[in-house]
């Protein structure tokens, strides 16, 4: 039994580690995605364009700092994401970098979440980037509240990581175009949720059923969305925290699921 | 030791003409396998087959009685791919260092032959050089490495002399000979006749996916004044069949 | 003959000059020249806000950015002036942005003070009606609304009812409740203006607000008191007194008590009721 368990440990351990080289190697190469200093360009520019917002917004500057700031890190993160995510795939096809991989005792599965993993550190890279910057913005205000803005910050990386495996899902099986368009969609209508169940509210029976199935079958992104409380100094509840961290497992563990059927049955 | 038994692939979704048809080989170990075909023949497909790159239509292949698109079968395979790609922004260290850590080996030894291997194929002075400056050769060169890195029983080459140099050339059939006489199996595909004569110990003719002759290079070669034009032979009775 | 890339370099900056100078020309008469379609206002000017419904559904979940995008462009569109001076959208971007951030409480003061002086007194009143359901502990938008009525309405019951509400509010300034029972007296609902300046008389944290409201409540105490008078006089006469100083005449009063408010009172002739002396 021990033996059995080791042996189960030792499997699990070397899994990881080829999770992980895998996961560094596509971090090194997604970092040098040239976007991705765009990206962080644009977020100083962001940055000084609030601030000038926030100088003609009648004193309601701290307002305008936490919502564009926000916002725009949402924004841009979502842009790495499906523009780096949808081609994941794609550029190892392309490159023909992916006989490297797949010929090497590497299963799908786990060269799938070595690619995840790869892009959710890329991510969290420019996601700690951007956040610090919004940080010290705000403690040079005099507004920081670390705790509520770090949470904010960590749940925006949250829907990062759901959309990363979202552009994952649709490029296991689509051109990288395609991929990314369908994944902005699928973000769009994610964003929508709220607008959807209300409308749904109020429609005839058979629309109403139609556009509950809609909103429980996309993303429900909005749930990642604790930028109102921030702005408005509300409290969240931990049930509801600990309930958005179970439906971000749930439904990225259905996509990955999927992304790899599909990984399963590719040809190269 | 690799056993190709049946094998049958169709594109297309079995609309196309077969790009494998029925083939079936079995390799000895030690044993040096030459896949010889015009352009077209499918070399590249049985080869993709062999490494769970495609699946079969039909058929089966095992390395060492397991199938060999399984994790396990890899363990003992290196393979080298038609003009090999690598990823440009690593260097020859870092790439044979993860191709090593992709085999399950430590990170010393992994270092360890990477250094050893980069000096075998020629590539000692461009250990910490980007792949994004190799030429053709290097490229081939380094894929060869990679292929060695854990030091596999059986090798999988796909024109391994292709974009080589006379001496890139000579010193790649030199190491072919050398992993012979250390027991390896080697299962490489060209269309370069002189080579395949040269270190072949035997020789399949494949024309449209279909085996047309199997044997060593004197016995294709039969009463034909040269393997060369053996083979021309065999393809064009084929091709007029 | 200039190089090539010495010709290169002058088409560039000829090009540049004349993208430039083109934008200078067509802005100046974008901004600056009467409506050449004919319209009464420069609509290249104004704002064309969405309806509230479409911005929602647009969002995408950026409603708080979106609202503070409007509030951005609402606030350089009341202070860049417009050509006729006046502002067309001003209502329809208060509530587009109220609409996106219901809580977003500066709006509702800023627009309960903005809006009534460019003849929008009724939207500001709406506004602060859905700023009081949107921010029910908040005492600014009764307020302020409460202010509405007063200046721009002259309905001071509405006015009294407003700065009621405002009063119920915690953090609600301690002149909410008086200004409750001053608008309540100006409205002539005296029963009710009567408890309110007792409730303040006696609980006020501001003395000088104790003050006043003791005063207020003396005068509402006085007219209740010159009322009783005119009925016994009524009963007496079968009229009404021609005024105040008849009570004395007839000996009901021995003198006209004074009015701690200092305001003079007289008799409304209609209802017989006891009422400041209007200006």
């Amino acid at each position: 039994m021990t033996t059995t368990l080791k042996a189960l440990g030792g499997r699990l351990r070397g899994q990881i580690r080829l999770i992980w080289l895998i996961g560094l190697n596509t971090f090194k190469e997604t970092i040098r995605d040239r976007i991705l200093y765009l990206i962080v360009v644009f977020s100083i520019i962001v940055i000084a364009a609030t601030l000038l917002a926030a100088s003609v917004s009648l004193g309601q500057d701290v307002r305008v700092i936490k919502s564009f700031g926000l916002q725009a890190m949402l924004f841009l993160l979502l842009v790495i994401t499906v523009f780096s995510g949808t081609q994941l795939i794609w550029r190892e096809i392309e490159r023909q970098t992916i006989y490297f991989i797949l010929t090497k005792p590497v299963s799908r599965e786990i060269w799938l979440l070595g690619k995840y993993l790869g892009l959710a550190l890329t991510v969290t890279l420019v996601g700690l980037i951007m956040g610090t910057e919004f940080l010290i913005l705000l403690k040079v205000k005099g507004v920081l509240e670390l705790i509520p803005t770090i949470a904010t910050i960590c749940f925006i990386l949250l829907e990062s990581y759901l959309v990363i495996a979202i552009s994952l899902f649709f490029s296991s099986f689509a051109a990288p175009l395609s991929s990314a368009i369908y994944t902005f969609l699928v973000v769009l209508v994610g964003h929508s949720s709220s607008t959807l169940w209300l409308i749904s509210q109020k429609a005839s029976p058979a629309i109403k059923y139609l556009l509950e199935t809609i909103y429980y079958l996309f993303p429900n992104l909005e749930k990642f969305n604790l930028r109102n409380e921030l702005i408005y100094g509300l409290t969240v509840d931990r049930a509801q925290l600990l309930a958005v961290l179970g439906y971000f497992v749930g439904y990225s563990l259905v996509l990955l699921l999927l992304a790899l059927a599909a990984a399963r049955r590719g040809e190269y | 030791m690799l056993n190709i038994s049946r094998l049958n692939k169709t594109f297309s979704r079995g609309l196309g003409s077969p790009a494998v048809a029925d083939l079936s080989i079995t390799l000895s170990q030690g044993e040096v396998f030459a896949l010889l075909g015009p352009n077209g023949a499918g070399k590249t497909t049985i080869i993709k087959l062999i490494t769970g790159l495609i699946r079969p239509t039909s058929g089966q292949i095992t390395i060492n009685n397991l199938p060999s698109s399984s994790t396990a079968a890899k363990q003992i395979t290196g393979y080298l791919p038609e003009q090999p790609q690598f990823y440009r922004y690593l260097n020859t260290k870092e790439l044979l260092e993860l191709a090593g850590g992709l085999f399950g080996l430590d990170r010393q030894t992994a270092s360890r032959r990477s250094i050893e291997l980069a000096k075998r194929v020629g590539l000692a002075a461009d250990l910490k050089r980007s792949i994004g400056q190799f030429s053709k050769g290097m490229h081939q060169r380094l894929g060869l490495a990679v292929a060695l890195i854990n030091d596999p029983p059986l090798l999988i080459l796909d024109e391994p002399l292709d974009g080589l140099d006379p001496i890139g050339r000579a010193d790649f059939k030199k190491l072919i000979l050398e992993l012979k006489g250390r027991g390896k199996t080697i299962f490489f595909s060209s269309h370069i006749l002189a080579d395949v004569a040269e270190i072949g110990d035997r020789v399949a003719i494949i024309n449209r996916g279909r085996l047309l002759k199997i044997g060593s290079p004197a016995a294709i070669t039969g009463g034909q004044k040269s393997l060369e034009l053996a083979f021309v032979g065999e393809i064009n009775n084929d091709n007029h069949a | 003959m200039p190089t090539l890339k010495k010709l290169t370099i002058i088409w560039v900056l000829a090009a540049l000059g004349l993208s430039f100078a083109s934008q200078v020309s067509y802005d100046s008469w974008r901004r600056y020249s009467p409506g050449k379609i004919g319209v009464d206002y420069n609509v290249y000017i104004e704002p064309q806000p969405p309806s509230p419904a479409i911005a929602r559904g647009l969002s995408f979940g950026a409603n708080e950015a979106l609202a503070d995008w409007y509030w951005l462009t609402l606030i350089q569109y009341y202070g860049g002036g417009t050509p006729n001076g006046k502002y067309r959208k001003l209502a329809e971007m208060f509530d587009l942005v109220t609409e996106l951030a219901p809580k977003f409480a500066s709006v509702y003061e800023t627009g309960l003070v903005i809006l009534p002086g460019e003849g929008f007194a009724d939207e500001a009143i709406a506004l602060g009606a859905k700023g009081e359901r949107n921010l029910p502990n908040s005492w600014q938008p009764p307020y302020y609304t409460g202010l509405v009525h007063h200046i721009y309405k002259k309905d001071y019951l509405a006015a009294a009812q407003a700065f009621d509400r405002a009063a119920r509010s915690p953090d609600a300034p301690a002149n909410a409740k008086y200004f409750a029972g001053i608008y309540y007296a100006e409205a002539n609902s005296r029963q009710t203006a009567y408890l309110i300046f007792k409730n303040i008389s006696e609980s006020s944290d501001s003395e000088l607000v104790r003050e006043r409201a003791t005063k207020y409540l003396g005068q509402l105490e006085l007219m209740f008191f010159l009322e009783e008078v005119i009925d016994r006089f009524q009963a007496r006469y079968n009229r009404l007194p021609t005024d105040l100083s008849e009570l004395v005449r007839v000996d009901l009063l021995k003198s006209i008590p004074t009015n701690p408010l200092g305001r003079v009172l007289e008799i409304n002739p209609q209802s017989g009721e006891v009422q400041e002396q209007k200006k």
